[in-house]
């Protein structure tokens, strides 16, 4: 089995996939642009949820607790982003 | 904030929305699909000789981080549909809020008084192992079917229902009126 393993473990290095590999390729401003196009994306999904629970939510205590889940997450998502970005930009 | 268009004097008895193992099976969805990368990645040895002092290493924390994130927020997308879909039930009618997506919205209502019929279904082994099912009602007249599924406590739910049924029913039988009963629909 560990043989097995080992040999399917191979065959990504072998063909010149390695993340390492991968990741040299990726420019900083790449990263970047990629942020903020998530960034417009969540954006826009985070105002249209925030349009429901403020509007139909009726002031639901579960509603209200989602809410502040939700931002508190996000809002860390992309701090580690940023954080992942700017460490060597 | 929206406010539900309730008679004057008009109670609300129960607010149900949907049972939480609705909720559960998508985040076991998503939280498989949110291990995959990595699963994949240690499967097929993407992640060899990376160090967490090297560039690299930060890019697979971005990659995985914004992953995580559009799965977060997809979970929240399907938990506002599921959660806001709901039944109201006051001491006088019955609001059925159905949200179908973001963008579909539709709220009807119908008096407590035209129920005819009320259905309790609960299939399978989860369902009655965690108390939850299927409630059909049926009103007279123009025969409208309302049903409700993967509400927590259905019985209680229909219990809750036909004593107010019943009161609704002594109340007009007591002030001579006739059930003629209206129904809305709004189509947002």
């Amino acid at each position: 089995m560990d043989q097995y393993n080992t040999q399917i473990q191979d065959i990504a290095p072998s063909l010149g996939l390695n993340f390492a590999n991968l990741a040299a390729k990726l420019s900083d401003n790449l990263l970047w642009g990629v942020l903020g196009l998530l960034a417009i994306i969540l954006g826009a999904t985070t105002v249209v949820l925030y349009y429901h629970w403020m509007r139909y939510g009726f002031g639901d205590r579960m509603v209200i607790f989602a809410q502040v889940l939700y931002t508190v997450v996000l809002i860390s998502g992309f701090a580690v982003m940023i954080g992942s970005v700017n460490y060597y930009g | 904030m929206a406010r539900l268009p309730l008679e004057p004097g008009e109670k609300i008895l129960l607010t149900c929305h949907r049972h939480w193992i609705v909720y559960f099976i998508d985040a076991i969805v998503l939280f498989i699909l949110f291990l995959l990368p990595y699963l994949i990645f240690r499967f097929l040895g993407l992640s060899e000789g990376i160090d967490p002092a090297e560039r690299e290493y930060h890019i697979a924390v971005f990659a995985y981080t914004a992953w995580f994130i559009l799965l977060w927020t997809y979970f929240f997308i399907v938990w506002t549909n599921a959660y806001l879909d709901a039944w109201i039930v006051t001491d006088r009618r019955i609001i059925d809020i159905e949200q179908q997506s973001l963008f579909h919205r539709s709220v009807s209502d119908f008096r407590i008084e035209k129920i005819q019929n009320i259905m309790v279904k609960e299939t399978g082994f989860i369902a009655n192992m965690l108390g939850y099912g299927t409630i059909i009602v049926e009103t007279a007249g123009e025969r409208i079917i309302l049903e409700f599924d993967n509400i927590p406590k259905p019985y209680k739910v229909r219990d809750l229902i036909s004593e107010c049924h019943d009161k609704c029913l002594a109340k007009l039988a007591n002030s001579g009126i006739s059930p003629d009963a209206r129904d809305i629909i709004l189509e947002h």
